[in-house]
């Protein structure tokens, strides 16, 4: 398990997290999303035991990383812009890994033939994308218990994106851990079972991306007589903190609303709670149209970092 | 596929849910193992795993433990597939009088007919 | 650690054998095409000497510049080795990429010129005197060599750390230069170096040059070359004075000193180099911080011609741009920077009152 307690971390006067926590399970393909320049490079590298944080603890198992030989052997970090000597090509750079890692040559072979890969050519002449396959043929050949991978998915055609993700998929059946940080949350959400968002400076959810999906919803609503957010939320909540659940309205079930537009009588709103207690709700309401409009991680996280802009100013 | 606009697992259920409808998947069809529908699709295994378990307790495939997973119960019908289609649809600001011409279109005058 | 450092030996061979092939190709065109007497043959272990401590001075830019990278930095400093190991490697391997090349050639200069000078005046060559030699460059260049390395990794970036190593090689000798000006300026002398030297032969005069971290190569390499030229052991007019002995001994000492402090400081200090500050502005007080007010005093002290202590002044404003990154230097490095302007032509019209 990689953990993070309350860590922070400035560079110079430039604060990037502030009390940020994390807990990456055993096992778990996780993925690490964020705006750009949120920090996501910056975790990476400090869990990679490449920085310090300035405060807090960072530990795989209980045991902290930085400058842990015994805990790096086990933990692998592909930077979004790996490094490579100027003479290098795909077979020394497979040299210098198995020198450092337990590397498995016939997985390497295998990865090398499925991306039809040129181990002669240095590394200095490949586009962005037949390095990083390279990288990434390196990586899953080392079979680290920990795999950091930065802009994981950058420059790899749709094939080679397929591959590596069922390479990824392979990795993590043997037991290790991935954190793949992206723009691409198309395919973050194909591969990940959780994920860390990152924003304004700390780690603002980390878990589940089942979870944040099952209880996040859009809808498209109708009332006949129109509506504003505060009579919603307070129709929906009867004033209360949430949604009341029972008839006698004792247990309220936590619910939020996330966004509320309005477009002449039509209401777009994203609501956070329990899909069925909401719905049943919000039929009580007596809307004309209430329509689900499926919403995918993509939608989820404009969503989340979104409302932080609205909180922010 | 689907439009895109969907969660990972819910795409796998409806996918197999539209083969079953259709015929394509039969009664006793054996289906890929998690592991081997995640790597065919890339995606993760316990993705795939929440989709069969939703598609279980919908009666579409059952389990038989260390053999596979089994197409069974086929309570999908096209008719509920198109339903469901449909409702997507209808909220996408589908009216009855264009779903009329598009039926009046694929199917003929035929009242009883196929394509 | 040992299979990183034999992979790192491995991958390196070739480049140190380049290495090793054109310096023995330098230094054996000038031994084959010197005129074949004892006495000229043997000037040329000045060239061996100049690609000794050429050597001892580039090399370290190349060995740790791993460290000068973000992306290299991100590399290394992810792998299952403690940063002091990897320093520690790169160190060996720059050592061997100094030492190897230097024996290569040296042993066959030797050799060559031994044959020619044989053949032309058989017993005009103290050819024994290669050996105590050898030891004695490769000493000095180890000095060098510390130095520089130590220097070097001061910096956040390339183009800083070469110019820590050439303030490295100069500052000590520069403020001991700085001082016999004052010093003689005090004693009413118009305080050039020749001039006072030539006045006072045994007298205060404090010679910079032993003061450099090249000193000990430089004199090694005179002395030997004496004995080398005359087959017998003899003073060169260098080691007349015996204020010029005890100045060598306190310079090389100290050269000495600088070299075991460079190498401890080096490995117990790693520990706290941090990769955030690669790419960033240098900081150390080993580098621009310190050494550019003391060059623009010293150098201003010393300069003595108006146009030199012009260059100087817009030198030292250049030198602070570098280290900012930006010609905007900020005012912090503004003031520092005019206030040792200010100091510097404060001495300076001090010493031109007293001469």
């Amino acid at each position: 398990m990689i953990e993070a307690k309350n860590i922070s971390k400035s560079f110079g006067k430039k604060l990037v997290f502030d009390n940020a926590d994390i807990s990456v399970a055993d096992g778990s393909i996780c993925g690490l999303v964020g705006i750009n320049g949120a920090g996501k490079s910056t975790l990476l590298r400090i869990i990679a035991g490449v920085l310090t944080a300035d405060g807090g603890t960072v530990t795989v198992d209980g045991e902290p990383i930085y400058e842990n030989k015994r805990v790096k052997r086990g933990l692998m970090f592909i930077s979004d812009d790996p490094y490579f000597d100027f003479d290098i090509n795909g077979e020394k750079l497979g040299k210098f890994f198995s020198v450092m890692y337990d590397m498995d040559g016939k997985v390497f072979g295998h990865y090398v033939e499925k991306f039809s890969l040129d181990l002669k050519k240095p590394l200095r002449n490949l586009s962005k994308g037949l390095k990083r396959q390279i990288f990434i043929a390196v990586a899953l050949a080392c079979r680290p218990k920990i795999l950091l991978l930065d802009e994981a998915f950058d420059g790899l055609d749709p094939l080679a994106r397929l591959e590596f993700k069922r390479g990824i998929i392979e990795l993590q059946e043997s037991g290790s851990t991935v954190v793949i940080s992206s723009h691409s949350l198309r395919e973050l959400e194909d591969i990940c079972d959780s994920f860390i968002l990152i924003d304004r400076n700390t780690v603002k959810v980390c878990g589940k991306i089942e979870d944040a999906l099952d209880n996040i919803f859009k809808l498209q609503l109708v009332f006949k007589d129109g509506m504003t957010k505060d009579a919603f939320v307070a129709a929906m909540t009867a004033g209360g903190e949430g949604v009341p659940s029972g008839a006698d309205g004792a247990d309220a079930v936590p619910f939020e609303c996330l966004r509320f537009d309005t477009l002449g009588r039509v209401v777009t709103a994203v609501l956070r709670g329990d899909k069925n207690t909401v719905m049943t709700k919000i039929d009580g309401l007596q809307p004309i149209v209430a329509d689900e409009i499926p919403m995918d991680f993509e939608d989820y996280f404009i969503e989340e970092v979104r409302r932080a802009d609205g909180e922010g100013r | 596929m689907d439009n895109g606009k969907r969660s990972v697992y819910l795409t796998i259920v409806s996918d197999i849910k539209r083969q079953v409808a259709l015929g394509l998947l039969q009664n006793g069809d054996k289906l890929p193992s998690c592991r081997e529908l995640a790597l065919e699709r890339g995606v993760n295994p316990n993705t795939v795993q929440r989709a069969y378990g939703e598609l279980e307790a919908a009666g579409v495939i059952y389990t038989v433990p260390k053999k596979g997973v089994y197409v069974g119960g086929g309570k999908v019908s096209i008719a509920a597939l198109a339903r469901e289609r449909l409702a997507e649809l209808k909220s996408g600001g589908l009216t009855k009088a264009e779903l009329s011409e598009i039926i009046a279109e694929l199917y003929g005058n035929d009242t009883e007919g196929t394509i | 650690m040992k299979k990183y450092f034999l992979y790192e030996l491995k991958k390196n061979a070739f480049a140190i054998g380049v290495i090793a092939f054109v310096v023995t190709a330098i230094y054996m065109a000038f031994v084959l095409t010197t005129f074949q007497s004892s006495y000229d043959i043997n000037a040329n272990v000045d060239v061996i000497a100049f690609i000794g401590g050429a050597l001892a001075v580039c090399i370290p830019v190349w060995a740790f510049a791993y460290k000068m990278k973000k992306r290299s930095v991100d590399m290394y400093y992810a792998l299952p080795l403690k940063r002091v190991e990897i320093l520690a490697v790169k160190y060996l391997i720059g050592l061997l990429a100094i030492v190897l090349p230097f024996t290569v050639a040296y042993w066959l200069g030797a050799l060559a010129t031994f044959v020619k000078v044989s053949e032309a005046n058989p017993d005009g060559m103290g050819a024994v005197y290669y050996i105590p030699y050898y030891f004695a460059a490769l000493g000095a260049m180890l000095c060098i060599y510390s130095v520089s390395a130590f220097a070097y990794t001061r910096a956040n970036r390339i183009i800083d750390g070469i110019l820590f190593i050439v303030f490295w090689m100069i500052a000590l000798a520069l403020v001991v230069l700085f001082i016999n000006r004052i010093v003689g300026a005090a004693l009413g002398y118009d305080g050039f170096f020749g001039f006072v030297y030539s006045e006072n032969p045994d007298g205060y005069y404090i010679f910079p040059t032993c003061f450099s971290p090249i000193a000990p190569l430089d004199y090694a390499t005179r002395f030997f070359r004496a004995q080398l030229e005359s087959n017998a052991l003899i003073s060169s007019d260098w080691f007349v004075f015996r204020n010029q002995r005890i100045n060598m001994g306190v310079g090389f000492a100290l050269t000495a000193l600088c070299a075991v402090g460079a190498n401890v400081w080096l490995f117990l200090g790693e520990k706290r180099q941090r990769a955030e500050n690669v790419g960033q502005v240098s900081e150390s007080a080993f580098g621009y911080k310190v050494m550019i007010p003391l060059f623009t005093v010293c150098l201003i002290g010393i300069a003595d011609l108006i146009p030199l202590i012009a260059l100087v002044i817009v030198g030292a404003f250049a030198l602070t741009a570098v280290y900012r990154h930006s010609v905007k230097i900020g005012v912090k490095q503004a003031v520092v920077y005019a206030a040792s302007v200010f100091v510097g032509i404060t001495v300076d019209l001090i010493i031109r009152s007293c001469v």
